[in-house]
């Protein structure tokens, strides 16, 4: 992934809320979180990851929170908003809905 | 909910910019240090780990970047910075900043003066309850008489109030006090104040009861008058004043702001069947007001009104034919007749306004040539068109908001100086300050000026190709296209000037033609003044008769008089009282035949007096006393409408003096026309009546004497004061300060277009001189390369000057082609004069050629004397 198309820009941004959806967690636990779970398939590009993560405490899906990290520094935690968990749930519909579309679509190529 | 969250955030961008600031920087190191921590635990030693980290990371400048535009605040800090820039640039360049914030703040704060005129006058609602309800009597039928307007009243039902007004205010003598005092008083309807929704200040309006005949004298006055007489409005409320030696109970006092088409201190009810409200029918002298039910449209009420009046009509044809009463809105109304002068005024100072930006374009664009390094070197650092366009963009509007504040003050200052411009303010209230919706004016003028003069520019400099600029010597070739440019705003400026000098030059000749026409009577070295017997004191004609024949001779007695005149109307002070006269060997077949003549009540030695030739019979004298035969004196006019071919001496005219008869005076001699009503005004009928026959209470007198008229002021007080010690004199002024108040209008808008179209020419100069001046720098090679072929000091003269002058002459043409077009919307204000007036025209163009000769040679003289060694080598 490099500089985000519109349709990566959207996966990363369901990635990120997926994440803190569970815990609220700060830029770099999310980045570790996201390849642990998809097995170091999805390595999040550390230059789209901050900005992704600003546009959405923008938008107001996010919210964020300062405190202690495990190293007892300070860091950002983010965490879902109740609009956002909302936009989450149906982001993730659309999401499946999608992938089954184009499942189906690549059977029938053949 | 998310909106909240959202401004929140934004709000705090914006004012807690450090601390987000910080916060971010935080948040990008401690992955950087997690990045740093990984890269070490991985093995690699802790410079290595961090450069690896880095480059993982990207630049940390760039994530930071694109994280603050996510905030989407950047608009906004763009225009901050763009601002603050701004003024850093206007600071560095003083002499710059200081003539345009100087040009434009006169401009802006000459339009905002001017449209704060207009809106106190024009469009601010009226200060009284739901104006939009309020109608006003309107031409050509404004006015009724009182006996029309109570049966308007009772037989209309569309009216949530009807009442009426006196459209005069004649003086009364108020005594009772340390001086005798004469006051303005006007009669209004009962219902008049509650009418127009406006509440007294202290004590009531007047009752129902109080409108009846046999009712208790009861009067309202004005909080100033209570403040001079009782030292406030309370006192005032239940006091008693003396008018006219008659005792009256003041019931309430009005707000001093409260002021309704007659400026007076004192209301007095109209009680029905009582003096003015007694008048006979054909009398319409009666202002009509009216409020319509909530519902009702103006339309409806007007043909309700309509039906009435054709009833009336047929019911009382000698006073009512062709009367109708037509209703107005009253904001209409009153302001209406201003609207010619105000609208006028507007325009040119809007035109002013134009030339003013149009010059300041020119500056810019001349800046902007300057500026090509400054600005290459910012695209070079990555500034998009669109933001360079912006930052100059902001740069003018940041100047013109600058002289916007100072145009501000100016109108401030002005707004202090308006009462003494008369005939200009409002019949309302008047102002004081500036209102909201005029300061609001004045802001989005300062933005739109800015656009308007900083646009060009802007969109040159961020069209232009400025790569090229970079490069040392870079000719500026391309201000060619800029001194095109720059000329055709000068055309135009030329072209609006000559338009508003041909305007000026027009009322200039107008107010020329005015002052200088024969009024018909000799208006110099008179002095006039008003004199009114108390009924009380005077009851008998014989005393009047005695006490104004005794005043005369003593009059005639004091040093320095050479005659006086006592008359009961002044010529241009008192054009009132026209009232219905005929042949009566011939009368006219109907009523609506009828003409008026002006009814002039006169001692001997008037026509002396004033100078009014006597052109054929006699004078009214002694002989015309109580018991002669009614005798008149016409003048020309009169006579040859009434008479005409025919000598009138002898014959007999009827004159409907409002009684069931008419009354009948036998001609017995004939005086020239004098322009009584205005000097802009041709003569009407005038019939001149004896006093001895109408001895009224008040006389208005014409003392010509060899001395300025003010000397033998205070001998005149004297004399009657010695007489009566009741009886004030009131206004003492000369003939020729009467004449020129009354031209005062006309004066104010001429000086007033005068100084714009001043204004403009000289604007328009300077903005020829820069184009020229700036011109001749650019071409200053040229100059030296035609000088050293040959070419000489005169040629390069006539090559400056000609250009100069090619851009005058189209402004010329242009304007003369527009100012032909234009000036026919002058057309109300003019006297004398075509809108098209050639010798104008022609003396205006004259004008303008000649000066924008001398802007031109300023510069030409310095291409004359360039030296072409030097030019040569001057890249």
């Amino acid at each position: 992934m490099s500089k985000p198309t519109d349709l990566v820009q959207g996966t990363l941004d369901l990635l990120i809320m997926k994440t803190i959806a569970l815990e609220p967690a700060h830029g770099w636990a999310i980045a570790q979180r996201i390849r642990q779970v998809s097995k170091d398939v999805l390595q999040v590009n550390q230059g789209s990851l901050y900005p992704a993560l600003h546009r959405l405490e923008q938008s107001g899906w996010i919210k964020a929170k300062w405190g202690e990290s495990d190293n007892n520094r300070r860091a950002k935690y983010y965490s879902l908003t109740p609009a956002g968990r909302k936009y989450l749930d149906q982001e993730q519909a659309n999401w499946q809905r999608l992938s089954a579309a184009i499942g189906l679509v690549l059977e029938i190529a053949d | 909910m998310r909106i909240f969250y959202k401004t929140f955030l934004r709000v705090r961008s914006i004012f807690r910019k450090n601390r987000v600031e910080q916060e971010l920087a935080d948040e990008v190191r401690f992955h950087l240090e997690r990045l740093v921590e990984q890269n070490i635990g991985r093995g690699m030693t802790p410079d290595l780990a961090r450069g690896a980290a880095l480059r993982d990371l990207g630049g940390l400048e760039q994530i930071k970047e694109e994280c603050r535009e996510m905030r989407r605040v950047s608009f906004i800090e763009n225009v901050i910075r763009d601002l603050r820039y701004g003024l850093r640039m206007l600071a560095k360049s003083p002499g710059f900043t200081v003539v345009a914030v100087a040009t434009l703040g006169v401009g802006i704060g000459a339009n905002t003066a001017m449209f704060s005129i207009i809106h106190a006058a024009l469009i601010r609602p009226l200060p009284y309850r739901d104006p939009a309800q309020l109608t006003f009597g309107g031409a050509p039928n404004p006015m009724a008489s009182a006996p029309d307007y109570y049966d308007y009243r009772e037989q209309a039902d569309c009216f949530a109030g009807f009442s009426a007004i006196l459209a005069m205010a004649p003086k009364t003598t108020v005594t009772g006090g340390a001086e005798p005092e004469r006051v303005a008083l006007t009669y209004v309807a009962f219902d008049f104040f509650r009418t127009l929704g406006v509440a007294p200040a202290a004590g009531r309006a007047f009752t129902h009861e109080e409108g009846q005949a046999g009712a208790p004298y009861v009067i309202v006055v004005g909080e100033r008058f209570a403040q001079r007489r009782f030292g406030g409005a309370r006192n005032a409320v239940g006091a008693t004043l003396n008018l006219d030696g008659l005792p009256y109970t003041v019931v309430g006092v009005m707000p001093a702001r409260f002021r309704f088409v007659n400026d007076v201190d004192v209301w007095a009810p109209m009680r029905r069947g009582k003096s003015w409200a007694g008048a006979p029918r054909q009398y319409h002298n009666w202002l009509i007001v009216a409020r319509l039910k909530p519902g009702v449209s103006i339309n409806r009420a007007q043909q309700q009104v309509d039906v009435i009046s054709k009833r009336l009509e047929q019911q009382y044809p000698a006073s009512d034919t062709g009367m109708g009463l037509r209703l107005d809105p009253l904001q209409a109304a009153i302001a209406g007749p201003e609207k010619p002068r105000l609208v006028l005024l507007m325009v040119a100072v809007a035109l002013v306004l134009l030339i003013a930006c149009a010059n300041l374009a020119g500056l810019l664009l001349a800046r902007g040539s300057a500026r090509r390094l400054e600005l290459a070197v910012r695209a070079a650092l990555g500034a998009s068109r669109a933001q360079i366009a912006a930052q100059l963009l902001t740069e003018s509007v940041t100047l013109a908001l600058l002289s916007g504040l100072l145009g501000v003050a100016l109108a401030l200052w002005l707004d202090r100086l308006l009462p003494l411009v008369t005939g200009l303010t409002d019949p309302g209230s008047t102002p004081k300050g500036l209102e909201w919706p005029v300061l609001l004016f004045a802001l989005a003028l300062s933005i739109v000026t800015g656009v308007l003069f900083g646009a060009a520019p802007a969109l040159r400099a961020a069209a232009l190709p400025l790569a090229q600029d970079l490069a040392p010597g870079a000719r500026t070739t391309a201000s060619r296209g800029g001194t095109s440019l720059r000329g055709a705003l000068v055309v135009g400026q030329v072209t609006v000037s000559l338009v508003l000098l041909a305007g000026t030059g027009l009322l200039i000749r107008s107010l020329a033609r005015l002052a200088g026409t024969n009024p018909g009577f000799d208006p110099h070295h008179l002095l006039t003044g008003e004199i009114q017997l108390l009924a009380a004191q005077y009851p008998d004609p014989d005393q009047r008769i005695r006490f104004f024949d005794g005043l005369r001779e003593d009059v005639a007695g004091i040093p320095g008089v050479k005659a006086a005149g006592f008359i009961n109307d002044l010529p241009i002070r008192d054009p009132f009282d026209n009232i219905g006269a005929w042949d009566a060997d011939h009368p006219p077949d109907s009523p609506a035949n009828e003409r008026l003549a002006h009814r002039r009540v006169v001692l001997p030695g008037y026509f002396e007096a004033v100078r009014i030739p006597l052109l054929a019979g006699r004078e009214l004298g002694k002989r015309d006393s109580e018991q002669a035969p009614l005798a008149m004196v016409i003048n020309q006019r009169m006579a040859r409408t009434l008479f005409p071919g025919v000598n009138p001496l002898g014959k007999r005219v009827a004159v409907d003096m409002g009684r069931a008869t008419p009354a009948v005076f036998e001609v017995v001699g004939v005086v020239g026309d004098a322009r009584i009503i205005a000097v802009g005004l041709g003569s009407p009928m005038t019939m001149y009546l004896s006093y001895d026959q109408f001895p009224n209470a008040t006389l208005r007198f014409a003392i010509r004497t060899d001395l300025a008229p003010q000397t033998i002021a205070q001998a005149v007080r004297r004399l009657v004061a010695a007489r009566n010690r009741d009886i004030p004199v009131e206004n003492l002024v000369s003939m020729e300060d009467i004449i020129g108040d009354s031209l005062a209008p006309q004066q104010v808008t001429t000086v007033t277009l005068a100084l714009f179209a001043g204004v403009a020419l000289l604007l328009a100069c300077l903005g020829l001189y820069g184009v020229l001046a700036y011109s001749v720098g650019q071409r200053t090679h040229e100059i030296g390369v035609r000088m050293a072929v040959g070419a000489r000091r005169a040629d390069v003269l006539r090559l400056v000057v000609g250009q100069g002058l090619k851009l005058a002459l189209m402004g010329l043409g242009i304007g003369v082609l527009g100012g032909l077009a234009a000036t026919r919307f002058l057309a109300g204000l003019l006297y004398g004069v075509t809108p098209t007036d050639p010798a104008t025209f022609i003396a205006v163009s004259a004008v303008l050629a000649a000066v924008s000769l001398l802007a031109a040679y300023i510069p030409a003289r310095r291409a004359m004397n360039v030296d072409p060694m030097v030019a040569l080598r001057h890249e």
